[in-house]
């Protein structure tokens, strides 16, 4: 995970890196919260506002003295902040869903989610089946095996972005594997 | 690794390389602020503070001297919007609440409670002169494109700019950014917008520019589309013009399918300002109007012999307001008629060899001489479309439900205000 651009273990995040974090990885936070909230504008609009909320850190610490703030390890704390946003964004939309705002798309509507992701022709029958597998598991355990299985993340290194410990990390994933295999039908 | 860890890996992948880098929203820019304005920043509470307690004064005052204790007011509520409805709206609205260079701003609103999500200031550039003319809204609903004239101050031209204008979902943050392609040089000192509108899958930009005369010559309409990932365009202009008419393209909207754009053509006889054709029948000004339909697809060429006529001038006093293309060949219109400053609205589908479908009937009230300006436009999707117009109590904006119109709410409706599109 090392980069040039990126600030070394506690160096300070000014504005420079963090657009520079952001370029290297935009895409793969996106997808990461796309796994997380289902659509693709809210995915996009949690990536922003993380930008934007660092950024505004990044100026505080410019502009106001004794307000230094300094990231040990930027892109996990980019990933942590991504997640945080999309448990966010679903509790907004638990919300919303219980007081009757929530505007589901229309089957016409142009608009890119996971779902329609799944109807693709390349996303055969199978894949299809884990991904809806994957979003019926808890979201902790949905956090642990994406940031396992797609971003390729060590037990370390989860346990840094969701801020637990790499046993919990384990036990999580583990559970997660069985859960989503007995929902596939698999021997687990 | 266990079949169900490749199984999932190998679904993840999959999905993950459906979102394409190249289709991923803009970051945003953020705007550097000077020191003083980041420091006072950190003393914003203090106006929220000092708000507060000239309201709790006013009121303890207002009770003090009617002696009425406080009632409570009712809340409002709003209807709830049906599925796949669009979010957000956009107005051009004045006057502006930023310091800058224009009394207009750009204003998003939901669709669903008429609150402002954000705001975009006409941006101060140095030695020109920027003025919001319209806005288009791309398909996820969200993404707005902001035409402005702007005029160079030192050479007294004006050219076309375009903006993309984007925000973060609780709208705390916005910026813009000039399209790929601009600027678009203009004809003249008044370059003026005429209509524009984004392609069902985002990818392409059309416009239009409105004749102008300056110093007794005229520049004839032109139609401009612009692929807005490589700023590539293509310009169709010419053959539209009659004798002893002005000829203009105020109305432009792309077929469902991409293929086609259909535009309205209006000519008029010539009258002082070449934007108003408001005249009655036989007198200066009275327009007439085609739904002519062009390929998109094709490379630049001469408007008129490239350009399909759809609907001819109707008889009589009618006059075709707008027309926005359906999926399947179908148009809807519409169509004002009756002379005077009121005017009978009839919104009507028309299906190729078939009579037409009334969608909508109302009365129409023009501001200066005869009523002329019904603006149609239908949502990204197509599902839903908004209908703008002058009522007899000012604009009304809404959408048309099953023959009638539901509005959409807006907390500061004002003479003038345009909402321009959603």
């Amino acid at each position: 995970m090392s980069d040039g651009r990126i600030p070394s273990a506690g160096a300070s995040l000014d504005s420079a890196a963090v657009a520079a974090l952001f370029r290297d990885h935009h895409a793969e936070l996106v997808r990461l919260a796309l796994f997380m909230v289902g659509d693709l504008p809210t995915a996009e609009d949690v990536v922003q506002d993380v930008y934007m909320s660092l950024h505004r850190r990044s100026r505080a610490q410019g502009y106001a003295q004794g307000y230094a703030q300094t990231v040990e390890a930027p892109l996990p704390y980019v990933r942590a902040a991504v997640l945080n946003g999309c448990r966010s964004a679903l509790r907004r939309r638990g919300i919303a869903r219980r007081i009757g705002l929530t505007e589901q798309a229309a089957p016409n509507e142009d608009r890119m989610t996971l779902a329609s992701a799944e109807s693709e022709v390349i996303l055969s029958e199978d894949r299809r089946q884990v991904l809806s597998a994957l979003a019926r598991l808890p979201r902790r355990r949905r956090e642990v095996l994406v940031l396992r299985y797609y971003l390729g993340l060590s037990e370390a290194e989860i346990a840094a972005v969701l801020g637990i410990s790499a046993g919990t990390v384990k036990s999580t994933a583990a559970r997660a594997l069985a859960a989503l295999a007995r929902d596939l039908g698999e021997p687990s | 690794m266990t079949s169900t860890e490749e199984r999932l890996r190998d679904a993840l992948g999959a999905a993950a390389a459906q979102v394409r880098d190249d289709r991923l929203r803009p970051l945003p820019a953020p705007e550097t602020r000077p020191r003083w304005q980041a420091q006072r920043r950190h003393m914003g509470w203090l106006i929220p503070a000092a708000a507060a307690m000239s309201v709790l004064l006013i009121v303890a005052l207002a009770l003090t001297l009617t002696g009425q204790s406080h009632k409570t007011t009712p809340s409002v509520s709003y209807p709830a919007l049906p599925a796949g409805f669009p979010k957000y709206f956009a107005q051009i609205a004045g006057p502006s609440q930023v310091a800058g260079p224009s009394n207009l701003d750009v204003i998003i609103r939901s669709t669903s409670t008429g609150a402002e999500v954000t705001r975009a200031a006409t941006p101060d550039v140095p030695d020109w002169r920027l003025t919001p003319l319209n806005v288009a809204t791309a398909p996820d609903g969200r993404t707005f494109y902001i035409e402005y004239r702007a005029v160079d101050l030192q050479k007294n031209t004006s050219q076309i700019w375009i903006y993309l204008l984007t925000f973060t979902h609780g709208g705390s943050s916005n910026y813009l950014e000039w399209i790929r392609g601009d600027p678009f040089p203009g004809t003249g000192l008044l370059v003026d917008g005429g209509s524009m509108a984004v392609s069902p899958d985002g990818t392409k930009l059309a416009f239009t520019e409105t004749t102008q005369r300056l110093n007794g010559r005229s520049w004839p309409d032109a139609i401009t589309v612009v692929d807005l990932r490589t700023g590539v365009r293509s310009t169709w202009q010419g053959g539209m013009s009659r004798p002893g008419l002005t000829v203009t393209i105020p109305g432009i909207s792309w077929t469902p399918d991409g293929r086609s754009l259909v535009f309205r053509a209006v000519w008029c006889t010539p009258v002082p300002n070449p934007d108003v054709c408001r005249g009655t029948p036989g007198q200066p000004g009275y327009p007439r109007t085609e739904i002519r339909s062009v390929d998109a697809g094709a490379t630049s060429g001469n408007l008129g012999h490239n350009s399909d006529v759809l609907v001819k001038q109707p008889s009589g006093h009618s006059v075709v307001a707008d027309a926005v293309p359906g999926p399947d060949g179908e148009l809807t219109l519409a169509v004002l008629s009756g002379p005077g400053n009121q005017a009978n609205l009839v919104v009507e589908r028309t299906h190729p060899g078939a009579l037409p479908d009334v969608l909508y009937r109302s009365r129409v009230y023009g501001t200066e001489g005869r009523p002329d300006s019904v603006t149609l436009t239908p949502s990204a999707a197509g599902t839903y479309l908004l209908i703008a117009y002058n009522g007899p109590n000012g604009p009304v904006t809404g959408w048309i439900d099953h023959g009638k119109l539901r509005f959409l709410p807006n907390k500061h409706p004002k003479p003038g205000l345009l909402i321009t599109g959603w």
